[in-house]
């Protein structure tokens, strides 16, 4: 089975960190896109309580001067003279009409106003809109006026014998919407339902048409559009009193550069969040994710046993981190004691520090795979000595008798042989020793010899003393020789050492 | 880099069909004639240069089909000339704009968009004002300019970039020249030797004539065939006063209307509501004299400041009256419905070339050459509000009419709700 490929803890950690950076760019989206919202919804709310504003005191305006128009229709004919009439600065014409709406007399007009004395009114829009219908009020709608063709105002008032029409002062009212507009500083248009622009506070604009589908029942937001070179958001505002709309430019720019800032600064804390995010997962790279790497791969040559001394770990930048490389580096020092002690185990026998059988065997093996090693003239010898009734010696003095007396064997026989030869205790009392550079049988056999007259020699323990002697067999490796069959070789040569009455050394040719 | 017998091109919007079929053909003709195919090193075998240049022809039709179709159904940018007012301080008349405007709403799906043009009341900025909107890729106008304006815009109207149709310019500068500038309206000579023709059936043997110095570019010619036409076996004895009705007071004519006179022709050459005050002031010097009036002064406004005077005017216009048009009495309610207010009759004509431009585009004229073509080639063109006829110089061939206007209702204020 194919073994499923994991991602690093730092490409995981890297995956997680950029989702959570996706969310956190969408995050601040969503919120800078309510924040936009909310920051327009603002800002032409504060335009929208202006417009209407401009709109109640149009109404205002347009109530004082019915009040002023009522007191000075109260006057006597004589009083209603231009002199007097000069003081009602709200109007800029005034005129007395009889019931046939025939302009009877012209108390105050404006230079240019295309009006004279007999001037009749009857088919002129304000006939409808003040004079005749039964639904007529006392304020027209804004209209082109019949002295000029300019937007007009009139308000009527009437008296017994005829009416008094006044047409609203334009320069004033003109002057109220740049006041309004210069407060707001934002261009303000009174238009019509024909979509003109019959007044305009700042004339500079040059605005001669608007589009206005049909007149707000209050007041509306329009999408933005560019007039005169510029961006606005039109707020329409009904003007009830004067059957108009108030259109409020905003400027865009402003709310513009706002939401630009808020943009920037999502931007830059976007940019910002994502360089910190990779910074950190640098950084956690760097402390965290390197040291465990380390670690791992501590612990793989740990396993492989690649390394002997102490596992090098890089300093660790957490405590946790530090505490499991501690953890880490103790484990792994147990672990090398315990390797070591079972090897030895492995290979030096317990009681008599000689090698075990399976290191003998396996290290004399060695030696016969290179016969080159040897020196010219030389070769390799075999002694197979069993200890001489050492059953009785365990039988009558105790297992530690019988182990002083193996103990005692094994140390004369290491301080016989060369320090390069090898000495092995097979089992029990039967032990080996291999002669790595003999010049012959002869000389094997020679050795043998000593070891066997060392072994002779009384051994005293603890209340005890004992003689034993031993029984060597001796082989002179022969070219090609496998290990079984030479230390065969060597047990026969024992057997038979045994056999013609022990303690004695036999060599097999 | 093009490829050795492959097609490079960059090919702007106008010529952008034509040069695709020549290529397409070119592709095709190399498909049926494998021995001249110079693609070897682009298409291994003659089989496999068949396929490609077949599929490549296939592609090609596709996308000239596509490329139809889209241009089909791509909006046309007209510009609607709204003329600003002559006085300083006075507001536009909305009546071209709103008509323009209330077309579309009635035709959602007409390719026309409308845009507006504003013409400066100095005849001088005229070219200036239009170029501007032929900057933006506009290539048809629909205008009411004056003849004072138009006279000076000829020059943008020579060759076949931009087509204009004119309402309202009558000057016969204008008149018989093979250029892209129609007209919906007949020209001063005619319109002059009308008015002539009705004055001289008329009582009377005094005649004030009120001349507009405000656009001497109509009034002058038109006052000389007026004269030409009138007075050679006339029993009218003439008096001409000069008056800029721009700027008009009632003291500047007082003393003249002070005069024995038969009859007022007021020989307007712009649209301006001080026409109804002067007609006013002329009527109540004389109730029973008879005003006449040039198609420039039938408007709503005009009628609403002449007041009593309304029943003595004789209204000459390329319309027939409203009461006498069932069609035009109905689009004109449903006018006044939509915006309160009637519109000036100049403005007919706007609606008028707007259904002739759309009839056209329906057609798939759609550059400013075909439109002429389509236009001149047809002798009668049915409207809403009646038929419009040009000669082979693209000039009306309409015919006029004189009517004393209906007492009506007042007015409607263009402000009422």
């Amino acid at each position: 089975m194919k073994q499923r490929r994991l991602p690093t803890f730092w490409q995981s950690n890297l995956i997680q960190e950029t989702q959570v950076l996706v969310l956190l760019i969408l995050l601040f989206a969503a919120s800078g896109g309510w924040a936009l919202t909310e920051l327009r919804k603002r800002y032409i709310a504060l335009y929208r309580a202006e417009a209407k504003k401009i709109e109640l005191a149009l109404s205002e305006q347009l109530q004082q001067a019915r009040v002023q128009l009522a007191h000075f229709a109260e006057l006597s004919e004589s009083q209603r003279n231009l002199q007097t009439a000069r003081l009602l600065a709200d109007f800029s014409d005034l005129y007395e009409i009889d019931p046939q709406l025939r302009i009877t007399r012209i108390i105050k007009s404006l230079p240019r106003s295309q009006v004279f004395p007999g001037f009749t009114l009857s088919r002129s829009a304000l006939a409808s809109d003040l004079l005749q219908t039964p639904s007529a009020t006392d304020i027209s709608p804004v209209l082109r006026g019949f002295e000029d063709s300019r937007a007009s105002i009139y308000i009527v008032h009437k008296r017994p014998g005829g009416l008094l029409l006044g047409r609203m002062n334009l320069e004033s009212l003109q002057r109220f919407l740049r006041q309004s507009s210069a407060t707001t500083q934002t261009p303000v248009l009174l238009i019509p339902r024909d979509g003109s622009v019959l007044l305009a506070s700042n004339t500079s604009l040059r605005i001669p048409a608007f589009p206005i589908h049909e007149t707000p029942p209050n007041q509306a937001v329009r999408e933005p559009l560019s007039l005169a070179g510029q961006n606005w958001i039109p707020i329409l505002t009904s003007a009830h009193s004067v059957g108009a709309t108030i259109v409020t430019l905003v400027p865009t720019k402003e709310l513009a550069d706002e939401q630009s800032a808020i943009v920037m600064l999502l931007v830059i804390a976007s940019v910002g969040s994502g360089t910190l995010v990779a910074l950190k997962t640098l950084r956690m790279r760097r402390q965290f994710s390197q040291p465990i790497a380390e670690l791992a791969d501590s612990m793989r040559n740990l396993r492989s046993s690649a390394t002997d001394g102490e596992p090098e770990i890089a300093m660790a930048s957490f405590s946790e981190l530090e505490t499991i490389q501690l953890a880490f580096q103790a484990m792994a020092r147990e672990i090398r004691e315990r390797e070591q002690q079972l090897r030895l185990r492995a290979t030096v026998d317990e009681l008599t520090g000689l090698l075990t059988r399976r290191e003998l065997l396996e290290q004399l093996q060695e030696l016969l795979n290179h016969p080159e090693r040897h020196r010219p003239g030389e070769g390799l010898a075999v002694l197979f000595s069993d200890l001489d009734r050492f059953k009785e010696i365990n039988d009558g003095l105790g297992h530690a008798a019988g182990d002083l007396v193996l103990r005692s064997v094994a140390e004369r026989i290491r301080q016989v042989i060369h320090s390069d030869d090898l000495a092995g205790r097979m089992g029990g009392d039967e032990m080996v020793v291999v002669l790595r550079s003999v010049a012959d049988l002869d000389a094997a056999v020679a050795v043998a010899e000593t070891i066997a007259a060392a072994i002779s020699r009384p051994i005293r323990g603890d209340a005890m003393e004992a003689m034993i002697t031993a029984s060597i067999g001796v082989a002179f490796a022969m070219p090609a020789e496998g290990v079984d069959a030479l230390i065969a070789r060597a047990d026969i040569a024992m057997y038979e050492a045994k056999q013609a009455g022990r303690a004695r050394v036999i060599r097999i040719d | 880099m093009p490829q050795p017998g492959s097609h490079w091109f960059t090919l702007n919007r106008p010529h952008r069909q034509a040069r695709l079929t020549k290529v397409l053909a070119h592709c095709l003709r190399e498909s049926t004639c494998p021995m001249t195919i110079r693609v070897p090193q682009l298409l291994p075998s003659t089989r496999s240069a068949r396929i490609a240049s077949l599929s490549a022809a296939l592609l090609g039709v596709g996308a000239i089909v596509v490329a139809g179709l889209l241009q089909q159904r791509a909006p046309i940018p007209v510009a609607i000339g709204i003329d600003l007012p002559l006085t300083p301080g006075a507001a536009i008349d909305p009546s071209d704009k709103n008509a323009a405007d209330f077309y579309k709403e009635e035709h959602p799906n007409s390719p026309i968009e409308i845009y507006s043009a504003y013409n400066s009341p100095d005849p001088k900025q005229a070219p200036a004002d239009l170029k501007q909107a032929m900057a933006r890729g506009i290539q048809f106008f629909i205008n009411t300019q004056a003849s004072s304006h138009a006279v000076k815009c000829l020059d943008l109207f020579a060759s076949d970039r931009a087509l204009s149709i004119n309402v309202s310019a009558t000057s016969a500068r204008l008149s018989n020249r093979d250029d892209y500038f129609l007209r919906l309206i007949p020209d001063l000579v005619s319109e002059q030797k009308f008015i002539a023709a009705k004055v001289a059936s008329l009582k009377g043997k005094h005649l004030l004539i009120l001349q507009d110095t405000s656009n001497l570019a109509y009034t002058e010619p038109a006052l000389q065939v007026f004269q030409g036409q009138l007075s050679p076996h006339s029993k009218w004895q003439l008096k001409v006063q000069r008056l800029n009705f721009t700027t008009y007071h009632p003291s500047q004519v007082e003393a003249v209307m002070q005069q024995s006179w038969d009859g007022l022709y007021i020989l307007g050459g712009s649209f301006l509501a001080s026409i109804g005050n002067i007609a006013q002031q002329f009527h109540l010097a004389h109730p029973k004299a008879p005003i006449v009036l040039t198609p420039w002064a039938r408007s709503a406004i005009v009628m609403s400041n002449a007041g009593e005077a309304a029943n003595r005017i004789i209204q000459v216009s390329p319309y027939l009256e409203t009461s006498g048009s069932p069609a035009l009495k109905r689009y004109l309610q449903s006018f006044e419905a939509r915006f309160g207010y009637e519109p000036y009759a100049m403005s007919l004509g706007t609606r008028q070339a707007l259904e002739l431009l759309d009839q056209a585009f329906s057609h798939g004229h759609r550059t400013p050459a075909a439109v002429k073509r389509y236009l001149l080639s047809k002798p009668v063109h049915h409207t809403s509000l009646g038929s419009v006829s040009f000669n082979r110089y693209g000039d009306s061939e309409g015919r006029l009419y004189a009517y004393s206007p209906t007492p009506s209702h007042p007015a409607t204020s263009q402000g009422k709700p």
